[in-house]
């Protein structure tokens, strides 16, 4: 590709990646339906799993405002699942900055995508937001619902605002990892198939 | 005009037919066929009109091409949207829009026109291709003769004066096709030119005015229109084109519900094996509908009494073990469903298969029969066409997995990936895997669609070879010629039903 | 594999209005309350979608959905009292989801299933907000349903071959559904590309549209009403102490 600008093409498949990675984040979402344990391991789970669509995604447009679109559709999607208004800011500007650190080395650079895949997946912190900063109340009503005081208790000394740091860094963690399996799968399917 | 200059072309990291010192010149008004073997590059052609190359498939390209005196390498695609209209393959992929009118208007919105001129043109191209009653739709809920009308209004509203089309109905059946056949007449009428790539020639026949054979890049004959349909069987068969009026008689012969009774049986390569000690294979009760009376949340369970509210009604069906059973019947009347009820994919299903003594019913199915699909993308699941057969093995053998892939002539792609053949090549992978698995009865859903004359004797002779092994084969078709070449049998499915065509 | 109806829509609102719907929604779904006169008031704001879908010609949708809203209360209820340990708290943890998320799925599912391609890049043209924006959401809402009807076809492949469950190993299960899915989402995203590109999608001109957007009646009823309900219910959840 030799113009940097994105054209209509780009955009569709923008369009097509996004729905993609925000449908496997779905999936895992549901599955934290069953278990407030996956709702804690969302962080570790989500990076991992979209990081085989990310990795074909970088190597398929290569263009700056790649992942700042997507980021903005997830911050969209973000905020009408409820996961407000600290999340979608935090969404759009990890998205941002991936990009910037992609485009520094070219989106060719390996070791600039794995740290741009890990500042991108900073996004799956936001679901914790209101988890943190509610976590008073959110407490509270969960011990009225009629929760197991102990179980409470261990989900909110997993979550809370001092361990948010920790949250984040697993977060960048999780999303390198995935970066490099998706890397390895791409390599054994895509790369071997002529695709990318 | 069309000026297509000394054109070389090679499609960059593709392994795509190019072309070599490719020349052709097309007349406002005429309407050309590119014919020829799939790789010999007539889609790269269309490519070159419609601008695709270069602007989108990137590659070595040099010589000039010129459409009403524009060179396309010198336009912006969005400007020859009003000059060349593109139709193409797969009816599934080429809509933006969700409903049938934003898709119809979704060209002229693009180029910005006015509000009342996109009205009026919309109005023209619904009352032209007759498309009132599929207005206010949902494009995912038409069957794909009907998505590829849309595309056609789709592309008609831009008024284009050149319009391309690239093996438009490789995923249409007969009564879609001879639709199709209508609006290119229509098109013609109205003094556009246009250009086709296709494999099925039977319904061109009053359409086209030139055709143009080619072979690995290159021209190597071209006919006018009445020399082209005045070539014999056989001529055409050394071109390896499919046989123009064979197929036409076919597929009145199978369009009507009554065989005339002057026409005979049809002439045929083989003789059917009706061989009465052969083992018979019986399914009974195949009732199937995909939308069961529900009550909240429970879905009723279907009896052979709920006959009327089935898609799916076949009390009763013989196969002889080893026969070759043609499925024809329009897009819609039940084909497809089947050949996904026989082989276990609909669990609601209340049929059951008697083979050897054993009776298979609901999943169980799926382990004496296996489908070949249409897309048979979504079947193969490994990076290497040897692991693809390991997987289906209960027992995975390298030996036994290598004897199947020498059987199919695969041995030599063993370590590629499947993703990286050729569509026959998957296909054949696909019936490695179903080898492997063991299946006993083997389905395929138009196997020949988009494929040409050499690749669709291919099939029907790989058909005999599985079926002289002993599998049963069943196989839903549009091609009327390869039911000639290779069926035992043909069922005809309408409304669900099975009569019985010879 | 239901079939989709035609579209049979009774209100026409703007997209913009359901815009608005699902930002006041998802404030709600942010403050969670259990019972209380915030309660009721978080119910009957529950209810403005389901009628919504009810007018559109799917009661059966409506029905199901009060059935299950009706029943993951009254397990609430029973499994506060009654069961114990964790298999309690999964069904608390799975009953507390469905309440609290539910109206917004269903909100979400409404907006989406109800807006024409068409009505949404007018409406995103209003606002102004860039084209290239708009074409990546309008491919993905397109592209939602295409994706389901990959995964189905995937998914009965991988039962033909007795794969659907990755024959006990997670990674593979994965892997097999999503690595075939990405190819044809490769495919499909390259012909679907083509086919626009050479309908003019890109070019550097005003877009046209020509569907008729706009607020009408119905729309400023519905926005007031359901704005009125979220004040009184922030209102009402603050003073029960809980924000």
């Amino acid at each position: 590709m030799n113009e940097k600008k994105l054209k209509a093409r780009d955009f569709i498949t923008i369009g097509i990646f996004t729905a993609i990675l925000w449908v496997v984040q779905m999936i895992i979402m549901y599955l934290g339906f069953l278990s407030p344990f996956v709702v804690a391991g969302y962080s570790v789970l989500i990076p991992i799993a979209t990081g085989i669509p990310m990795m074909l995604y970088y190597a398929r447009i290569e263009k700056f405002g790649m992942l700042t679109i997507t980021s903005i559709i997830v911050a969209i999607l973000l905020f009408i699942f409820g996961m407000g208004f600290l999340g979608a800011p935090i969404c759009i500007v990890s998205g941002i900055i991936a990009d910037l650190i992609a485009k520094s080395g070219k989106y060719k650079s390996w070791k600039k995508t794995v740290i741009s895949c890990g500042v991108f997946n900073l996004w799956v912190s936001a679901s914790y937001l209101p988890l943190v900063f509610t976590a008073d109340s959110y407490q509270q009503s969960l011990l009225e619902g009629g929760y197991d005081a102990a179980f409470v208790d261990t989900l909110f000394t997993l979550v809370t605002p001092a361990t948010y740091p920790v949250i984040i860094l697993l977060c960048f963690v999780c999303g390198v990892i995935g970066a490099f399996i998706g890397k390895a799968v791409v390599r054994k399917n895509f790369e071997k198939a002529g695709i990318v | 005009m069309i000026e297509i200059k000394n054109v070389n072309f090679r499609y960059a990291g593709l392994d795509q037919a190019g072309l070599n010192n490719f020349n052709l010149s097309v007349a406002d008004g005429e309407c050309v066929l590119l014919c020829g073997a799939s790789g010999c590059g007539k889609t790269t052609v269309t490519r070159l009109i419609n601008g695709l190359i270069p602007h989108f498939f990137k590659g070595e390209l040099s010589g000039e091409v010129y459409v009403n005196n524009l060179e396309i390498k010198q336009q912006e695609l969005y400007n020859l949207a009003g000059i060349v209209g593109s139709v193409f393959q797969n009816p599934r992929s080429q809509f933006f829009s969700v409903d049938t009118d934003g898709e119809i208007v979704f060209g002229p919105e693009n180029i910005g026109l006015e509000k009342g001129e996109i009205l009026s043109r919309k109005e023209q191209v619904v009352r032209e291709l007759n498309l009132k009653g599929l207005l206010e739709r949902s494009l995912f809920d038409l069957s794909g003769g009907e998505k590829q009308k849309i595309a056609c209004a789709s592309v008609a509203a831009l008024l284009p004066n050149i319009i391309i089309l690239d093996e438009p109905s490789s995923n249409l059946d007969w009564a879609a096709i001879r639709d199709l056949r209508v609006s290119m007449q229509l098109w013609k009428s109205q003094g556009k030119t246009i250009i086709i790539s296709e494999h099925r020639l039977w319904y061109l026949k009053d359409v086209i005015d030139r055709a143009v054979y080619m072979e690995k890049g290159c021209i190597i004959k071209q006919w006018t229109k009445d020399e082209f349909f005045a070539l014999t069987e056989n001529e055409l068969k050394a071109y390896e084109l499919r046989p123009v009026l064979l197929e036409e008689r076919y597929i009145q012969q199978f369009s009507n519900d009554s065989i005339p009774a002057d026409t005979g049986p049809i002439s045929r390569d083989i003789q059917p094996v009706l061989d009465d000690s052969s083992e018979v294979l019986e399914l009974s009760n195949f009732y199937f509908t995909y939308t069961p009376p529900k009550y909240l949340f429970i879905k009723k369970k279907i009896t052979p009494e709920d006959e009327e509210i089935c898609d799916l009604r076949i009390p009763s069906l013989k196969i002889h073990q080893g026969n070759i059973v043609g499925v024809i019947g329009n897009n819609g009347s039940g084909k497809s469903t089947f050949l996904r009820c026989l082989c276990g994919l609909e669990k609601t299903c209340i049929g059951t298969l008697k083979v050897s003594g054993k009776i298979y019913r609901g999943r169980q199915l799926t382990k004496v029969c296996y489908m070949v699909m249409q897309d048979v993308n979504h079947q193969l699941f490994t990076n290497s066409v040897l692991s693809e057969v390991l997987l289906s093995m209960e027992h995975p053998d390298e030996n036994e997995a290598e004897k199947i892939l020498m059987s199919l002539d695969l041995d030599e792609y063993k370590e590629k990936h499947p993703m990286a053949l050729s569509g026959g090549q998957k296909q054949r992978v696909a019936i490695a895997s179903a080898i492997a698995a063991k299946a006993q009865i083997l389905l395929f859903d138009e196997p020949t669609s988009g494929l040409d004359y050499r690749h669709m004797c291919e099939v029907a002779d790989l058909l005999k070879k599985l079926a002289v092994d002993g599998k049963t084969i069943f196989v839903s078709t549009h091609d009327p010629e390869l039911i000639a070449l290779c069926c035992d049998r043909v069922i005809r499915i309408t409304d669900g039903h099975v009569t019985e065509v010879i | 594999m239901e079939k989709r109806k035609a579209y049979n829509i009774r209100f026409h609102f703007d997209p913009r209005t359901k815009l608005i719907l699902l930002i006041l929604f998802s404030v709600v779904v942010m403050i969670d309350v259990t019972d209380g006169p915030a309660y009721v008031v978080r119910a009957i704001m529950t209810y403005i979608p389901v009628i919504l879908v009810c007018l559109e010609g799917k009661p059966h949708i409506g029905a199901r959905f009060t059935v299950l809203f009706i029943f993951a209360t009254w397990l609430t209820e029973v499994a506060q009292d009654n069961i114990g340990g964790v298999a309690g708290m999964l069904i608390l943890f799975l009953c507390f989801m469905i309440t609290q998320f539910a109206p917004t799925m269903i909100m979400v599912w409404y907006c989406i299933s109800t807006t024409k391609i068409s009505e949404f890049m007018a409406a995103m043209n209003r606002m102004h907000l860039p084209q290239g924006l708009t074409i990546s959401i309008a491919v993905m809402m397109r592209f939602f349903p295409t994706l389901s009807e990959e995964y189905r076809a995937i998914r009965d492949a991988m039962r033909m071959r007795g794969i659907a469950l990755g024959r006990g190993r997670v990674t593979k299960m994965i892997e097999y559904r999503l690595v075939p899915l990405l190819f044809s989402c490769i495919n499909i995203g390259d012909e679907l590309s083509a086919a626009a590109v050479t309908r003019g999608l890109g070019a550097p001109v005003k877009r046209t549209n020509v569907c008729e957007i706009g607020f009408h009646g119905m729309d400023y009823v519905v926005v007031v009403v359901t704005l009125a309900l979220a004040i009184l219910y922030i209102y009402l959840s603050g003073a029960n102490g809980l924000v």
